[in-house]
């Protein structure tokens, strides 16, 4: 802050001479670079309701703001989508990349029966390597070990380059993913797992929009974090992000979240206590019959929901109760689906007919083991005959 | 001091006594800016009391003009052509002549003289001396380049602009020479006082070749309010003028290819076509002649000067090996390519040179190609003197050319083109003076036109669409027919004679592509711009003497041009995604539209929305409505500016200039309702008013005699905007372009390596992109674009003929005119960046307060959001800082040297009417903030920061006596480099439109100097007639040096800034889709050119020639 203020003190006497070229001015397309790396925003997607009251994922800003988002869009959630979720988390300065992710290598055959490989496939990248130290590692096997050595060399198995996995050969490593562990979403004490290939770092961006984009889905620089399990989150918890020791930004500060994602309010380094977010709860996204149906067929019986999370099988078997008319049935087994949201209730014997069928579940619990808050029911009425 | 005493033998003709007031022969009358004056003070040797009544003659060859002193002795003599002159003081018995006095175009020339009252001996002094190279009333930053110079100096090329850069401050810029921290296309040129500046660019509009040319004044700051539309320098070049003597020059040069060393080649990675180009021959030749026609009436210039070229283009395919390998010991293997299995050294991956790092190739075939080009350099004048103070001139200068090149990438029948052109300039003047001699009046009439039309070889190419294959293989474009059976065996891979199949041959890996189409955008412009002007000047007496000018001035502006590809649209064959884009200029018609000649459907998504929409359209074809474009821009102004000489040696300059420049839509547009405000279009497009420049200077001279000042400027200075703008944004340019899968465009063809985009669907039925749809709109308030300039400066003759000086220049754009987009491109506003008036903001705010209609109400509010959104773009900067030492000897005793030290900084955001980093030539429409995401990281040292540059010039003549006189001239240069930066595609733009990291954070290119030499003889062959031979050497080192690297960090994918960002970052550079530009997660491809060398300097180069002079 202080040398931005002088900077900019220097810059105003030399406007008043009108002479002298001044640093790099305050700027729309800036960032802040100065104090610590501030979370500006977290976009998510949240569960709402739409005109007709029925729930709908969007996205949100669920800390932060920003002027092209209206104001229903700018708020904390408490019903964050557990399925499909994607966060992305906008800081106001560039963060070190080689804390967040790694590079894939390939394999390099030594002979006839030995070859180079780096054991998970991809390797951390030293502080202050540039791409040329990149493309030297990227360089033909004959080439490599002239090539590729020093503090900055990646992808080695020992000593040994194993080469920057390259197969256009342009000099640039074909991939990179997120480094296990370095940044985490914690929910209710549970790890939300991610998917470190689809979750990344994305180094471009500021708080403009891009054409083709809007202000959810593009400002920058960010961290996209995409849980494991097509996005899958606990439901029902409370959850918060946590950043190893060594994410920071290029001055070695840790992150951290100011209160509101407002980035002229202070914080302290590697404190994102600011920022939680609570996830939506276990509930019935359809079924058939449909909740309240009428005039339902009595056979088969069976009884399909489906559910907004995936449920650990072993919950499942004894979580409903079954309630024809006052009479409690237990013939009915319950079948869970590959994916795992879809319970399907089955007996041999027909429904009554002209009677309500009452299904409450009641201990379900995710494959995060959050339990369900209370019993979901389920009812219909069946027909005549 | 060296003073002679001789008889004069002029005295007794003249006659001292009769010389009242007026000229004895008439002078060839010169316009504003190109002519010069003298002035002075005569003072009594002993008291230093002022001398009135002196009869002050200046004669050159045999015209001469005549002043009297006033009160305080002082003088002044304007309208002289420059040149040197003889000044002759007649005071009483007493004669006192001065030679060799040099006068420059737009320069007052101090001619202070000391005369002893009180000697009793009728006598003639004679001063050999020269007069001190202070123009004591200016302000004006720069340089005057003489005959002298442009023929004992080795200047690279024959016309004027190439001598341009002898000014302190200036560089070349590709396009022509830039001064003081501006692009080239912010120069304005004159020639004989006509405004030859490019119309659509800004360019140098009229060559003139240096044999025409008397002097050339390049002013590079400072200007006084007579001087306007120009933020850059101002360039007067005056051609030669026929007097009472008749004279002239045959002359010839030639540079053979022999004489010019072999280019320097610069390997590029991944190429499978090689080319480079080299002198083959430059020959021209001609004439000037002046004279009377009727003497002391009229008189003549004339010249004639052809010209030819030609360039070899030495055209190499070459393959990819993978043979090799590096031995334990570093060098490379013999060539195996067998497998690694099979004992050999094939391992799938091509070869790399271990020392450069680039893929290894060998020869298939050589070809050689030829581009060649001709042309003439035509002058003629007419002088004319009513009586000596009435007189008039007519000029003409014309450049007709053509040319013809070859199609290196592709296929001859696409792409081998001829170029036709023709430059022409008519000017008429006339000067009156009245009072004597206080009062002029002075008007010009000019007329410049520039045509200039390309035509394919061959005639098909000229209606067939272009296509270029992009990223594909070398082997499979040789089934076209046009390569050599040896290219064609050679890269095509996985046959039987492959030698190398683990890798593939010949791929287009950097994408230059392979043209199969036609010639693509129809060129056949016509600008013309006729200009008028008028000044009066009057000189009075008052608290001190003051030179009043004013003038008015108007200019039409006028262009017209195809806007069409060939066959109408325009393909880019991307064959490493196995996509087609097709692009064609289209006309949108609002939704609700009946017109039928809106027939198809161009379907789009708008920015932010979530459906797609069909917009009725139709595709303009290569002729017809729309093809066309007719622009017209009107510009005026009016300026009063005062020389006030408080005192002999201070001096006050003041004035003010009025300008206004009127904008107008293509005249097809002119009647149609503008599709986003829903209002008529009228007749302007955009009208820059209250262009204020006031200009401010003081000068005092300590000697109190001529031979020094110091001195402060203030300006302001507007900029003139090029008519590129009419024909892009105030002609209606929209464009569609659809992207296909092969899948979409029918079978592949044979050669090509995929379907062809001929058989792309054209019925509208694939969505694509609309950029422009909603055409360009003007912000309310626009305002113009200025620069403001102060200069503190002292020069000082230190010796006889020496003069040295320092100054410093400051340069800041205030302001800026550019085209931006906060929809994504769909729709453009003029504006300027970063400001938008709150006044304009209320009045827009009213109108939608009282608008009932619910439609126009939501037209209304989209512009509002439009016009807000300026404010979100950072504001343009330019900050130009120089520190300037120069020193100059005037040619005498032999020697002439002039020299610069220059250190400056330009920092920014913009670097102005060329957008280097791009390429880009579109003044005040560029890419720069199109898109608000492509503007972060701009700001730093701009392109043209080149900190230090060193220039020396200099010549010096031994006198053979007898034998003749030998000449030898030297040409110095040392220069900084060029800043360096990483850049990236983007997914809507191309090429090199995203900043990755803040400018020049790569450091710059290497330092680099040049020395050029001239060795001339000559020898009289009679009294009036001499013979000249000479030899210049360009680049004598033969260093070629490095002119430019690729900045190109990724050429392949797009990428949007990384704010603040190094080196490391890119590291983690991620791709934006380049379909529609949706984040991934996959890391950007880099260049593997990036950072390599792209331009060199000259190699050496000999130039032959000779000149008889009578």
């Amino acid at each position: 802050m202080a040398n931005r203020n002088r900077s900019m003190l220097a810059c105003a006497i030399a406007a008043s001479l009108g002479a002298v070229a001044c640093d790099v001015p305050e700027s729309p397309t800036g960032l802040h670079p100065e104090g610590p790396p501030k979370i500006q925003q977290v976009v998510m997607k949240e569960l709402a309701p739409d005109a007709t009251g029925t729930l709908r994922s969007g996205l949100i800003l669920a800390f932060g703001s920003h002027e092209l988002v209206v104001d229903t869009k700018e708020h904390p959630t408490t019903n964050a989508a557990a399925n499909d979720q994607t966060i992305r988390v906008v800081f106001d300065e560039i963060l070190v990349g080689n804390a967040l992710e790694e590079i894939a290598c390939r394999t390099r055959m030594l002979s006839d029966t030995e070859a180079c490989v780096v054991p998970t496939g991809f390797s951390r990248v030293p502080l202050g390597t540039t791409p040329d130290d990149i493309a030297d590692c990227a360089a033909p096997n004959d080439l490599l070990d002239g090539l590729c050595g020093g503090d900055h060399a990646v992808c080695l198995e020992g000593d040994t380059p194993c080469g920057v996995l390259d197969e256009d050969e342009n000099g640039s490593a074909d991939n990179t993913r997120m480094i296990a562990g370095q940044v985490r979403i914690v929910c209710g004490g549970t790890e939300v797992p991610l998917n470190l290939e689809q979750s990344f770092w994305q180094p471009a961006g500021n708080q403009q929009v891009p054409a083709g984009a809007t202000a959810e889905s593009s400002l920058g620089p960010a961290l996209i974090l995409r849980p494991l399990n097509d996005g899958r989150m606990p439901t029902n918890s409370d959850c918060n992000l946590a950043f190893a020791n060594d994410v920071t930004d290029k001055h070695g500060i840790r992150i951290c979240a100011p209160a509101g994602g407002d980035p002229t309010v202070d914080c302290d380094p590697g404190n994102v206590s600011a920022f939680t977010f609570k996830t939506e709860v276990i509930r019935m996204t359809s079924s058939s019959p449909d909740n309240n149906g009428t005039g339902v067929p009595r056979s088969p019986a069976t009884i399909s929901t489906f559910w907004n999370a995936p449920f650990a099988p072993t919950t499942v078997p004894t979580s409903f109760t079954v309630v024809e008319g006052t009479t409690p049935r237990t013939d009915f087994t319950a079948a869970l689906s590959p994916a795992g949201n879809s319970i399907t209730l089955t007996s041999t014997t027909p429904f009554a007919a002209s009677t309500t069928v009452t299904v409450t579940f009641t201990s379900l619990t995710d494959t995060f083991g959050k339990p369900m808050p209370g019993p979901v029911t389920l009812s219909f009425m069946t027909a005549a005959n | 001091m060296n003073t002679n005493t001789t008889k004069l033998l002029l005295a007794a003709a003249l006659g001292a006594g009769s010389l009242v007031g007026t000229a004895l022969v008439a002078t060839p009358a010169q316009a504003q800016g190109t002519s010069g004056s003298i002035q002075g003070i005569v003072t009594d040797t002993k008291s230093g009391d002022a001398l009135a009544g002196v009869t002050v003659v200046v004669t050159s060859g045999s015209v001469s003009n005549t002043a009297i002193t006033e009160e305080d002795g002082s003088y002044k003599i304007t309208g002289l052509v420059p040149g040197d002159y003889l000044v002759t003081f007649f005071f009483g018995d007493t004669t006192i002549e001065r030679k060799n006095i040099n006068v420059g175009v737009a320069k007052t020339t101090p001619v202070f003289q000391k005369i002893d009252t009180g000697a009793a001996v009728q006598e003639t002094i004679v001063i050999e001396d020269k007069p001190p190279a202070i123009d004591p009333t200016s302000t004006t930053q720069g340089i005057t380049i003489d005959q002298e110079y442009t023929k004992n100096i080795p200047v690279p090329g024959r016309t004027f602009e190439s001598t341009l850069g002898a000014a302190a401050g200036s560089q070349g810029d590709g396009l022509g020479v830039a001064f003081s921290g501006s692009t080239s296309l912010e120069n304005q040129y004159y020639v004989d006082g006509v405004n030859t500046t490019g119309l659509r660019y800004g360019t140098s509009g009229s060559p003139v070749i240096n044999n025409f040319i008397q002097e050339i004044e390049v002013i590079t700051g400072g200007y006084n309010a007579e001087y306007g539309r120009a933020t850059g320098a101002v360039i007067n070049v005056v051609t030669i003028t026929g007097d009472n003597t008749l004279k002239g020059e045959v002359f010839a040069s030639v540079r053979p290819g022999l004489l010019v060393a072999e280019r320097e080649f610069t390997p590029f990675e991944g190429a499978s076509i090689d080319t480079i180009g080299n002198l083959d021959y430059s020959v021209d030749g001609g004439f000037v002649l002046s004279g009377p026609v009727i003497k002391d009436k009229l008189w003549f210039a004339v010249g004639v000067a052809p010209t030819w070229s030609q360039t070899k283009i030495t055209r190499t395919t070459k393959r990819r090996m993978d043979c090799q390998q590096q031995l334990p010991s570093g060098a490379l293997s013999p060539c195996d390519p067998r497998s690694m299995a099979a004992g050999g050294f094939a391992d799938g991956v091509a070869d790399v040179d271990p020392d450069t790092g680039f893929t290894l190739f060998e020869n298939l075939s050589r070809r050689n190609l030829y581009a060649s080009g001709g042309g003439a350099y035509l002058l003629g004048k007419l002088n004319y003197a009513l009586r000596p103070e009435h007189q008039g001139q007519l000029s003409f200068n014309a450049v007709p050319n053509t040319s013809s090149g070859p199609e290196t990438y592709g296929l001859p029948q696409s792409g081998d083109y001829k170029f036709s052109g023709l430059t022409s300039d008519i000017s008429g003047k006339w000067t009156s003076k009245f009072n004597d001699n206080k009062t002029e009046v002075e008007g010009v009439l000019g007329w410049h036109r520039d045509a200039v039309k390309l035509t394919p070889k061959f005639a098909q190419a000229g209606v067939t669409p272009y296509e270029v294959l992009i990223f594909g293989n070398l082997g499979t474009w040789s089934r076209l027919g046009y390569e050599d059976p040896s290219t064609l065996s050679g890269c095509t891979d996985n046959d039987s004679g492959d030698p190398y199949p683990l890798v593939e041959n010949c791929p287009d890996a950097v994408g230059h592509g392979y043209q199969v189409g036609g010639i693509g955008s129809v060129i056949d412009d016509k600008d013309s711009r006729l200009a008028g002007k008028l000044s009066l000047t009057q000189r009075v007496k008052a608290l001190g003497s003051h030179e009043i000018k004013a003038g008015v001035d108007l200019e039409d502006n006028r262009l017209t041009e195809p806007r069409a590809y060939t066959g109408g649209v325009f393909f880019n064959n991307f064959q490493d995604r196995s996509q087609i884009y097709t692009n064609r200029w289209i006309q949108v018609a609002p939704l609700a539209t009946t017109d039928p000649k809106y027939d198809r459907t161009c379907t789009y998504t708008p920015t932010g929305a979530m459906n797609s929409v069909n917009q009725p359209c139709r595709f303009i074809a290569q002729e017809g409505e729309g093809a066309i474009v007719n622009g017209q821009t009107v510009n005026w102004s009016a300026f009063v500016r005062d020389s006030w000489q408080i005192r002999p040696n201070l001096t006050f300059n003041a004035g003010l200039r009025y300008e206004e420049q009127r904008l107008r839509y293509a005249e097809f547009l002119r009647d149609e309702t503008d599709p986003v405000s829903g209002r008529p279009n009228g007749s302007n497009a955009m009208s820059l008013t209250n262009m204020w420049a006031p200009r401010l200077g003081l000068l005092y001279d300590w000697t109190k005699e001529g031979r020094s000042k110091i001195y402060g400027h203030w300006g302001r200075f507007y900029e003139s905007i090029p008519m590129n703008i009419n024909s892009r944004s105030f002609a209606g340019e929209v464009s569609f372009r659809q992207i296909y899968d092969y899948t979409d465009c029918g079978p592949g063809v044979d050669g090509y390596g995929g379907p062809t985009g001929n058989n792309c669907p054209t019925d509208g039925a694939g969505s694509g992109d609309i950029i422009g749809i909603n055409g360009t709109l003007v912000a309310p308030g626009i305002k113009p674009q200025f620069m403001d300039e102060r200069i503190l400066g002292v020069e000082y003759e230190l010796a006889e003929d020496l003069k040295i000086g320092i100054a410093y220049q400051n340069r800041n754009l205030g302001r800026v005119i550019e085209d931006v987009s906060t929809d994504g491109a769909a729709t453009y506003v003029i504006a300027n960046p970063g400001e938008w008036d709150a006044s304009e903001e209320s009045a827009l705010q009213a109108r939608i307060d009282a608008e009932d209609d619910p439609g126009e109400r939501i037209k209304l509010e989209n512009l509002m959001r439009q016009f807000r959104g300026i404010r979100l773009f950072d504001k343009p900067a330019r900050n130009y800082n120089a520190l300037q030492f120069t020193v100059t000897r005037r040619f005498s005793k032999a020697l002439y040297m002039q020299g610069s030290y220059t250190y400056s900084r330009t920092q920014g955001n913009f670097p102005g009417l060329i957008s280097y980093d791009n390429g880009q030539v579109d003044p005040n429409i560029s890419s720069q903030y199109d898109l608000i995401e492509l503007l972060s990281n701009r700001y730093g040292a701009l392109p043209q920061d080149k900190p230090h540059y060193i220039k020396l010039d200099g010549y010096y003549q031994f006198d053979l006596k007898q034998a003749g006189q030998l000449t030898t001239g030297a040409r110095i240069r040392a220069l900084s480099g060029e800043p360096r930066q990483a850049l990236a595609r983007h997914w809507l733009y191309g090429p090199n439109e995203s900043f990755l990291l803040p400018r020049a954070t790569l450091g710059r290119t290497q330092f680099e100097t040049g020395l050029d030499l001239h060795v001339g003889y000559a020898r009289k062959l009679k009294s009036n007639m001499e013979l000249e031979v000479y030899g210049d050497i360009f680049n004598v080192f033969n260093d070629q040096g490095v002119a430019g690297v690729s900045d190109a960090y990724s050429t392949r994918s797009a990428s949007n800034p990384i704010v603040g960002g190094t080196y490391e970052d890119l590291i983690w550079a991620k791709e934006n889709a380049t379909s529609n530009g949706a984040e991934t997660p996959t890391p950007i491809s880099r260049n593997p050119n990036f950072g390599n060398t792209t331009v060199r300097y000259s190699p050496l180069t000999v130039q032959l020639g000779a000149r008889l002079s009578f």
